[in-house]
C-alpha cells in the first residue's frame, strides 16, 4: 500500500486519473499545474509537497518536491495534514473545505470555478487509492 | 463543518420605515431607471437627509456596470448603501461595494477569495430592499452578472458580499407586472426545491427550503391574481428560499438557466421555469431520494405541482424550443462550466445535460403543434 504523496502513490494517482473518462471530459480544456502542500500538524512532522501538471484532461507529470521554491506552479492547494486525511477519506468535501478555510487555494480562482466538476473528480480519484498514512 | 449566514431581516408591511434609522448618515441609494421612474426612490429618500441616488441601466447589468458603480461609490464614499430593486440591482450593488474597496477583476470574487487579504475592510453597510419576489439576492452571498464579451454569466460568490440588512416590504410587489410575478415566482420556487435537493443541504437550509416551497405552492396562483396577502407571502417565501440556497446552493436548473440566459438573452426567471420540470423529472427517474423526502415533508407531489404551475402560466408556449435546440452544444458547455453543477444531487455528465435540454425542447415543441 503506497504511502500518501510518495512517488509510488503519485504514480498510481496519475494512472487512475488518466484512466478516468469522466475527468477527461470535465477537464478537456484545462491547462495549469498544481503544487499540493500538506502542512504539518500534531500527526505530521515535516511538510509534504507534490507537483502535478494537469493538461487537457490528463496528468502529464507529477513528482514529490522537496524544496517548493524549485517549482513555479499556476496553482497551489494547501491544508493541514489532518484535513488532507479527511479529504481522502471523503469526510470533507473539497469545495466546502475551501469555503470554510480548511484548505487554501492560490492562483486564478475564477478559472477554477469553471472546473468545479473536474476538481471534484480529482479528489474522488485520490479516494480510490488504498493509501497508507504516515504517522509521527 | 459548514456554516449558516444571513443578514438581519426586517419584514412586513411598512418595514421600509426602518431606513429612518439611517437618518443623518451618508447614504447612497442604488437602483435602476425603471424603479426610479416608478417613484419608489421617494418612498425611501423621504426618511433620509444626506443621500445620493445612482440609477444603473434596467436590463441585466454586466461586470463593467459593477466596476462603474464601484467607481461612483469610491467618489461618493457612502456609509450606507441601500440597494433598491430586483436581483440585478442588488447584485450590482453587492459587487460594487466590494470593488469600491478592492482592486481586483470582478470574476476574482469567488467563495475561496480572502478579500481581507486584498485589503477589504467592509467600510459600508449594505441594505437590500427587493422590489421583486424571486432572486433572493437580498440574503445571499452570490452575485450573477453578465460578461458581455464572453457572452456568459459570471457567478461570483463570497460571504463578504452578503448584505448586512434585508428589508422585505411587500409594498413594492403590489404593482409587479404579470410576467414578473410568474417568472420571479418560478425562480423562488426553484431556489427552494434546488436548495433542498442540493448536495450541500443541511437542517437549517432544509427548514427554510421546505417551508418556502410549501408556501409558494399555496400562494403562487393567488398572488398572480393580485391578492395582496398572497403576494406578501410570496415575497417572504422568496427571501426564505434565498436564505436556503445561499446556505446550501442550487443545482442543474440554475446551471442550465445561467447558460441559456447568457447565450440567448432569456430572462433568468423564464429560463428557470422552463427547465425546472425536465430537471425534476430527470432526477425522479434517476431515483433522487431527496425529491421524495421533500414531497413527504410538504405534503405535495412536487413534480405534479410544478407541472400544474407550468401549464397554468403557459410557460411552454413562451419558450422558443427551436432556438434553444440550435444553441444546444454551447448551452451544454456553459452549463458544465457553471459552479452550480457540482452541488446538484448528483454531478451530471455532458450527455445528461444534453438529454435534459432535448426533453425541454420537445415539451415546448409539443405545445406549439
Ligand atoms: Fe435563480
Amino acid at each position: 500500500m503506497p504511502e500518501l504523496f510518495s512517488e509510488e502513490w503519485i504514480r498510481e494517482y496519475i494512472k487512475f486519473l488518466n484512466e478516468s473518462s469522466e475527468y477527461q471530459e470535465a477537464a478537456r480544456d484545462w491547462e495549469g499545474d498544481f503544487l499540493f502542500v500538506v502542512e504539518p500538524d500534531e500527526e505530521l512532522e515535516r511538510p509534504m509537497y507534490v507537483y502535478l501538471d494537469l493538461h487537457h484532461g490528463k496528468a502529464r507529470n507529477g513528482y514529490v518536491v522537496n524544496d517548493p521554491s524549485e517549482v513555479n506552479p499556476a496553482f497551489e492547494f494547501r491544508g493541514k495534514y489532518s484535513n488532507w486525511k479527511k479529504l481522502i477519506y471523503g469526510e470533507i468535501d473539497p469545495i466546502k473545505g475551501l469555503v470554510s478555510g480548511k484548505f487554501k487555494l492560490k492562483g486564478n480562482m475564477a478559472k477554477v470555478m469553471r472546473y468545479a466538476r473536474a476538481a471534484k473528480i480529482l479528489v474522488e480519484v485520490a479516494q480510490k487509492i488504498e493509501t497508507r498514512f504516515p504517522e509521527k | 463543518m459548514w456554516r449558516f449566514s444571513s443578514p438581519q431581516i426586517i419584514f412586513g408591511r411598512d418595514s421600509v420605515e426602518h431606513v429612518e434609522t439611517f437618518r443623518g448618515r451618508r447614504c447612497l441609494i442604488v437602483t435602476d431607471e425603471v424603479i426610479k421612474d416608478l417613484g419608489y426612490v421617494d418612498s425611501i429618500s423621504k426618511y433620509l437627509e444626506n443621500h445620493e441616488t445612482v440609477a444603473i441601466r434596467a436590463d441585466e447589468p454586466c461586470t463593467d456596470d459593477a466596476l462603474e458603480l464601484a467607481e461612483k461609490m469610491r467618489y461618493i464614499q457612502p456609509e450606507i448603501i441601500i440597494a433598491l430593486g430586483g436581483g440585478s440591482v442588488i447584485d450590482a450593488a453587492k459587487a460594487g461595494r466590494i470593488l469600491m474597496e478592492v482592486d481586483i477583476p470582478p470574476e476574482e470574487i469567488t467563495p475561496f477569495t480572502d478579500l481581507e487579504e486584498y485589503g477589504f475592510k467592509g467600510k459600508t453597510v449594505l441594505v437590500a430592499i427587493p422590489t421583486t419576489s424571486g432572486t433572493g439576492s437580498e440574503v445571499t452571498w452570490a452575485i450573477v452578472l453578465k460578461d458581455e464579451r464572453e457572452k456568459r454569466k459570471v457567478i461570483m460568490a463570497n460571504v463578504k458580499t452578503m448584505p448586512e440588512i434585508a428589508i422585505i416590504d411587500p409594498f413594492f410587489t403590489y404593482s409587479m407586472p404579470e410576467n414578473l410575478v410568474i417568472w420571479s415566482g418560478f425562480d423562488a420556487l426553484t431556489h427552494a426545491i434546488e436548495a433542498f435537493l442540493s448536495s450541500f443541504s443541511n437542517p437549517f437550509s432544509d427548514a427554510l427550503a421546505s417551508n418556502s416551497a410549501s408556501m409558494i405552492f399555496s400562494n403562487f396562483i393567488r398572488s398572480h391574481r393580485g391578492e395582496k396577502d398572497a403576494r406578501e407571502n410570496m415575497h417572504i417565501s422568496a427571501t426564505m428560499a434565498g436564505m436556503a440556497f445561499s446556505n446550501s446552493q442550487v443545482g442543474i436548473v440554475h446551471a442550465l438557466a445561467h447558460a441559456t440566459g447568457a447565450s440567448l438573452n432569456i430572462p433568468h426567471g423564464l429560463a428557470v421555469s422552463a427547465f425546472l420540470y425536465p430537471v425534476l423529472e430527470f432526477y425522479s427517474e434517476r431515483g433522487v431520494k431527496r425529491l421524495n423526502e421533500l414531497c413527504l415533508k410538504i405534503g405535495h407531489n412536487v413534480l405534479q405541482e410544478v407541472e400544474r404551475l407550468e401549464s397554468v402560466f403557459e410557460i411552454r408556449k413562451i419558450i422558443d424550443g427551436s432556438e434553444i435546440k440550435m444553441h444546444q452544444d454551447e448551452i451544454v458547455k456553459k452549463a458544465m462550466e457553471d459552479s452550480c453543477i457540482v452541488t446538484a444531487p448528483f454531478v451530471p455528465a455532458e450527455d445528461d445535460i444534453a438529454e435534459i435540454i432535448e426533453r425541454m425542447v420537445e415539451r415546448c415543441m409539443q405545445e406549439e403543434s
